[in-house]
């Protein structure tokens, strides 16, 4: 069974690339538009990884992530990070949100399933 | 490709257009922080999203646009005219840039847009150099590619908790796997005894050796989302592949306590409890050793110990513990009751002892889920600061009693209900600095929030000393939505009580200021939902002051058992104010039923009679 990612951005084109780019791999991705919208995945179905952009609107990453640790089937889902900056700050925010680890854009699709190998397989 | 590239078009004259009314909006407001954090976060997109469809020029530019905003949305510093139409001017620029195949004049639009946007920076942060300078270094440090195979030696001791952050530190291991030959070594020394395991625990050390042509930043870079959450260390082993040679290896590690050469991989993201600020080059074997505990630096460098007088713990397993020692008051009360009914003094003699215990285990409980009201008080603080400046109005915050205790979940509740009445006392509360003056009230506004316990009740109170509420508006509205009839004379006390009705907005009526309509309804509903109440009072252009009453914990109340006609029921003890044992005889039936308690006559009501029984009081339950 292929591996489940969702993707919370508020840009279509990230998203899409994005989506893309996973399915290619080989992936199954489900889509949302912000926060508020991500976490109507979160159900209880198996998934296997959270990609999440920093700013959006609604919700954004760093709540959809605390939002998303409280459901108890995913408190041990590995979770990404979209953001720009390799900001100390917004990293550690991140990290203490509860997310495993970030994804620097601008990226390639070889550097996105790289990072995606560190905490899925 | 092409299709997201035209789709990211679409969205980036979205952008623009947002971008663009956004700043206008700012023209007319400053000091508006949303529309400064939208227009932050839309450039913030830009620059993510350009770089990623190969507009390179585009993610350049508002790079440095967007750390110019950055100056206005955190840094206190406010946006002026010339920064408006200097942006305004920008974006025409920008929109320029949007080629996909870039000429020499568009790098010249672009570098002269963003030398403009760095002399805006300096304008707004004169002294601001060390960014900068620290970007210059880092971007200059070259991966130069060794073609020889070197081995290292890495070992990996995650943290017990590591997987609560969804990593899985095997993946990281065949990370390394690809990146080289590697010898590794699994260390179960951690693993308690079967009884004690965490299955959620990490006890697992990997311990390995790896001959890489790979530099050392590709092998730290391994553990890049790891850095706080495990202890790693790498060294260099030798300049050439010893992988095979295991005399070399064990030689290795057992000089290794010896070894000096070694490098730390840098906690990506430090962090003070972890003391890694003393890390100099010379102590650096010491700083590595101890990086894990703080206690281990006390002892080897001279620190003075800390005691440990608290430790921190899960409040899922808190509220886990409250529940447990509530099942286990109801257990015991039944035995309690068995008891008595049995009269068998051993037992009984037990069951006393047992409800002692359980009284202390139940107060101790108790006290472990109490927290300080100081801990919301930062939230509220944050939003005045936010507010009163947005708003222009100046404003203090006193505050008192703030270690009053309550139960975490009751304070956790409470935050929304203050924050509404908060905002709801700063915005249409508080006048404006001239109105103030005008009513020769202190220019500068307060806002005090005095907290006490009552018994088993604590009273939060939270006063400003703005316009008060508009006795006359509220009358009026009130008449208009039926609540009252129109020529109701009712107190200005019980028209205080009228703002918490539900579906009486209070947005165009209390105050002239337009905007958010803050439904006290919510607050009062949020309020009696904790078993709390609230109520108002309020004197014109003196003070509007909310009294919160909440019980301090909503796990345990106390009790008075009480049967009626056969039936059990309990009275909370916080709303019990005071037992007498009576006579009948001191009943009284006048017109009404009226008892003469301490000198006034109270209305009574015959319990059994009201719960369908016979009415009939027996003498021995009074006596």
């Amino acid at each position: 069974m292929p591996k489940q990612i969702v993707i919370a951005d508020d840009s279509e084109s990230i998203r899409e690339i994005l989506a893309f780019s996973l399915e290619n791999a080989g992936y199954e991705v489900m889509v949302a538009r912000d926060g508020l919208d991500a976490l109507r995945f979160f159900d209880g179905q198996s998934i296997d990884l959270l990609l999440t952009d920093y700013h959006m609107p609604n919700l954004n990453g760093l709540e959809l992530i605390v939002k998303v640790r409280q459901i108890e089937n995913y408190k041990f889902m590995p979770i990404l990070v979209l953001t720009t900056e390799k900001q100390v700050d917004i990293i550690r925010e991140a990290r203490d949100s509860g997310a495993t680890g970030w994804l620097l854009k601008p990226f390639n699709t070889e550097k996105l399933l790289q990072t995606l190998r560190k905490v899925i397989r | 490709m092409n299709s997201f590239v035209e789709k990211f078009k679409v969205e980036v004259s979205e952008y623009f257009e947002r971008l663009e009314s956004g700043l206008l909006q700012l023209e007319q407001d400053k000091e508006n922080l949303q529309v400064i954090g939208e227009i932050f976060r839309i450039m913030h997109s830009m620059k993510g999203s350009g770089g990623m469809f190969g507009f390179d020029l585009l993610s350049d530019v508002t790079h440095d646009l967007e750390s110019l905003f950055e100056i206005f949305r955190s840094k206190g510093q406010t946006v002026d005219s010339e920064i408006i139409s200097f942006t305004l001017n920008s974006i025409d620029g920008l929109k320029k840039l949007m080629v996909e195949h870039p000429s020499d004049e568009h790098q010249l639009l672009a570098a002269k847009l963003k030398s403009d946007t760095q002399l805006q920076i300096t304008r707004f942060s004169p002294t601001n150099l060390d960014g900068e300078f620290g970007q210059l270094f880092s971007n200059n440090i070259e991966k130069g590619n060794e073609p020889n195979q070197i081995t290292y030696y890495i070992s990996f001791v995650p943290d017990e908790d590591i997987f609560s952050n969804g990593t899985n530190p095997l993946y990281l291991i065949d990370e390394l796997n690809a990146l080289g030959e590697c010898n590794i070594q699994v260390s179960f020394d951690r693993l308690p005894s079967l009884a004690e395991i965490d299955p959620v625990k990490c006890y697992t050390s990997w311990y390995l050796f790896i001959a890489t042509t790979e530099n050392i930043e590709t092998l730290q870079d391994v553990f890049i989302f790891v850095a706080n959450s495990a202890l790693i260390k790498i060294q260099k082993v030798s300049n050439e592949n010893v992988i095979h040679q295991e005399a070399v290896l064990a030689a290795f590690l057992n000089a290794e306590i010896n070894q000096e050469t070694w490098n730390l991989v840098e906690p990506e993201l430090p962090e003070p409890e972890r003391n890694n600020e003393i890390v100099r080059p010379e102590e650096k074997e010491v700083a590595g050793v101890l990086l894990k505990s703080s206690l281990e630096i006390s002892k080897n460098s001279g620190f003075t110990q800390t005691t440990v007088d608290s430790i921190r713990v899960d409040s899922g397993k808190i509220d886990h513990y409250m529940n447990l020692v509530s099942e286990f008051i109801t257990a015991q009360s039944r035995l309690e009751q068995i008891s008595s009914n049995l009269k068998n003094q051993e037992l009984e003699l037990i069951t006393e002892t047992f409800g002692k215990l359980n009284r202390q285990l139940r107060d101790n409980a108790f006290d472990m889920s109490l927290i300080p009201i100081e801990s919301l008080i930062v939230r509220l603080k944050r939003l005045i600061h936010d507010l009163s400046k947005s708003l222009d109005k100046q404003v203090v915050l006193l505050t008192e009693g703030m270690e009053t205790e309550l139960d975490k979940n009751i304070i956790e509740k409470l935050i929304e209900p203050l924050l509404h009445i908060i905002r709801n006392s700063l915005d249409h509360g508080i006048e404006s600095k001239n109105e103030r003056l005008a009513k020769q009230k202190d220019p500068i506004g307060t806002i005090s929030i005095k907290a006490s316990t009552i018994g088993s009740y604590v009273q939060i109170e939270i006063e400003d000393d703005g316009k008060g509420l508009n006795f006359e508006k509220i009358r009026e509205k009130a008449a208009a939505n039926g609540l009252i009839s129109i020529d109701a004379k009712i107190t200005d006390e019980d028209v205080c009580q009228l703002i918490f009705e539900p579906g009486f907005s209070t947005s165009e009526l209390v105050t002239d200021v337009s905007g958010r309509g803050v439904g006290m309804d919510v607050v009062k509903r949020s309020v009696q939902a904790m078993r709390g109440s609230v109520e108002l009072v309020s004197e014109k252009d003196r003070f509007t002051r909310f009294m919160i009453k909440l019980p301090l914990s909503l796990t345990i109340i106390d009790g008075l058992l009480i049967s009626v006609s056969g039936s059990y029921y309990i009275i909370p003890s916080s709303v019990i104010s005071k037992l007498y044992l009576i006579k009948s005889d001191l009943l009284r039936k006048v017109s009404n039923p009226v008892i003469e308690l301490d000198g006034f006559e109270l209305p009574y009501l015959n319990l059994h009679e009201e719960f369908d029984g016979d009415g009939k009081i027996q003498e021995e339950q009074l006596s």
